[in-house]
């Protein structure tokens, strides 16, 4: 079959070769995949553990080919979406619906649950960037796509969208809150958005690319501004709210952020800190005293050069956690129902699987507008 | 002050308002339509080839199961290993495993007779469609280093047998 073969940092091409997945556990699935969409950060080789030869793709939708003995809750035909976690639903934390925090899906580290296509420190399981992927614990994750949402709509419920809308909902939003987000990716769009619909009373999002920002304005209906035309993004906001700070601060970047050269080559050049962390710098910077500041965006698993100090002199509240994807599709399924949000906007690309090359170096490098390319098999309707 | 916005046009402002709304709203919530799960503990899945974490007591249910770890990045995965997940050397070996892995990744695909190009590997294509000027100069820079090397090796070869 066709699948993305990793064959190092920004290097990755679809080979024809892969071997077919097959059924492992009782309650695995094979999927037939229809959609899967694009992510940076291993492609540019800043997670530990990711061995040349992995399929990526942590975000798919696909149709069910093949159930293993002790599926119940899918048959053959069915069309899911998949959430990127993967969760044994019988674990101290999935009984809790923390889903992300599965604690029998990796072997090789015990911090992480399971993500598909996302290095070893997260089990190693191939991803959804191919023609078919094996689905573990197929009795839990995946989510039947209704027939009044579309398929693009849905891809986005794998994770883009649930993290973002985590992302504002761990910033504990009260009506009339000032919320910043940091970031105006796929991510930091959708949180700009839950915000809105948390009932903040003032959006603003940072980041540097002009063309996101104004998508980003138009999308969530929120303030957006360009840290690179800022002489301190920390002073702008203490400007634009009394010189208290924001109530809630969402970093919505993580590893890769510019507009520090120390942490710039610290982190992302020489490796020795587990990426850039100047969006969580300034997001503890920027909130009120007793704030919250909610993280989602990717980190590696060393140190980060964080102003913990601050933190704590300002005695602020530090939420994160990768999303529940699970606990929170039905009541996606029902803003887009209602025409809150619409999450397909965001797919700027519909690139075929077998170019996946040029989709990585395009979402990459931001080029022509790009803010989230599709991925189409082959044998999937574009 | 603050000025208070008027959010009457933000398409769904405040649907969420409700904090008891919201899926997460406790942390630790147990559901009650069950998680899916129709199993105590689930099955082992057979056939584990890798390294578990020291902080972990066994091998989890289940487990990805196509990259094994092997050759001199599979040696120096096995010693990160020995530390744990809480040590800076454990993360900074993977990341050099990870780096040996590339060279082994370029044998492996001689061995197996495929050809790789990094350029293309690099998604070089777009930036002929968006950065033109970049991949020109990236292009024109190999073109020269190729004639240099193989204008090297000429020169090694034949000025030896003068």
């Amino acid at each position: 079959m066709i699948a993305t073969n990793y064959r190092g940092p920004y290097r990755i091409r679809a080979d024809r070769d892969k071997s077919l997945p097959k059924i492992e556990h009782p309650n695995d699935a094979i999927i037939r995949v229809t959609r899967s969409l694009i992510c940076g950060h291993l492609y540019h080789g800043l997670v530990p553990d990711c061995r040349v030869g992995s399929v990526f793709g942590h975000e798919f939708t696909g149709v069910v080919e093949e159930i293993g003995k002790s599926v119940k809750n899918l048959k053959v035909g069915d069309h899911v979406v998949v959430p990127f976690n993967i969760a044994c639903g019988s674990c101290l934390f999935c009984k809790h619906q923390l889903y992300g925090n599965c604690h029998e899906t990796v072997p090789q580290a015990s911090a992480m649950a399971g993500f598909f296509g996302y290095s070893h420190t997260t089990g190693g399981y191939d991803g959804g960037q191919a023609e078919y992927v094996r689905v573990p614990f197929a009795d839990v994750g995946p989510y039947l796509i209704p027939e009044d949402i579309s398929v693009d709509d849905a891809v986005l419920l794998a994770d883009a969208y649930p993290t973002g809308y985590q992302a504002a909902e761990m910033a504990d939003i009260t009506e009339g809150d000032t919320v910043v987000v940091f970031g105006a990716g796929p991510v930091g769009i959708f949180a700009a958005k839950s915000a809105q619909l948390m009932g903040a009373g003032r959006v603003i999002v940072i980041d540097r690319l002009e063309y996101r920002l104004e998508f980003v304005r138009r999308f969530a209906q929120c303030e957006a501004y360009n840290f690179e035309e800022m002489d301190d993004p920390v002073v702008f906001l203490k400007k634009e709210t009394d010189w208290m700070g924001a109530d809630a601060c969402i970093d919505a970047v993580g590893c890769e952020a510019s507009g520090s050269k120390l942490q710039g080559i610290l982190g992302v050049k020489m490796k020795i800190r587990s990426g850039s962390a100047v969006a969580l710098q300034w997001a503890i910077n920027s909130v009120k005293k007793g704030g919250t500041v909610s993280i989602v965006g990717v980190y590696g698993p060393t140190a980060n050069l964080v102003p913990i100090g601050n933190a704590v002199n300002k005695g602020i509240t530090i939420r994160s956690n990768q999303a529940s994807v699970k606990r929170h599709i039905p009541h996606l399924v029902e803003h887009i129902r209602e025409g809150r949000i619409r999450p397909s906007e965001i797919i700027t690309h519909r690139i075929p699987l077998e170019e996946v090359s040029d989709a990585y170096h395009l979402f990459s490098n931001k080029l022509d507008n790009c803010i989230k390319p599709v991925l189409i098999p082959p044998h999937a309707n574009m | 002050m603050e000025q208070i916005r008027d959010t009457s046009s933000i398409k769904g402002w405040g649907a969420d308002s409700d904090k008891l709304n919201r899926p997460a709203h406790t942390m630790w919530e147990i559901p009650i339509e069950g998680t899916g799960a129709h199993w105590e503990t689930p099955e082992q899945q057979p056939g584990f080839k890798d390294f578990v974490s020291i902080e972990r007591p066994r091998v989890t249910k289940v487990f990805g199961n196509t990259v094994h770890p092997k050759g001199l990045s599979g040696l120096v995965r096995k010693m990160a290993f020995k530390k744990s997940e809480g040590t800076f050397s454990h993360w900074m070996m993977l990341i050099f495993a990870d780096r040996i892995g590339i060279v082994e990744g370029y044998l492996d695909d001689f061995k197996q007779g495929k050809l790789p190009h990094p350029l293309r590997e690099r998604g070089w294509n777009m930036d002929k469609k968006f950065k033109t000027r970049r991949y020109y100069k990236v292009l024109t820079m190999s073109g020269l280093l190729t004639v240099g090397l193989i204008a090297s090796v000429v020169k090694l070869t034949y000025g030896n047998r003068r």
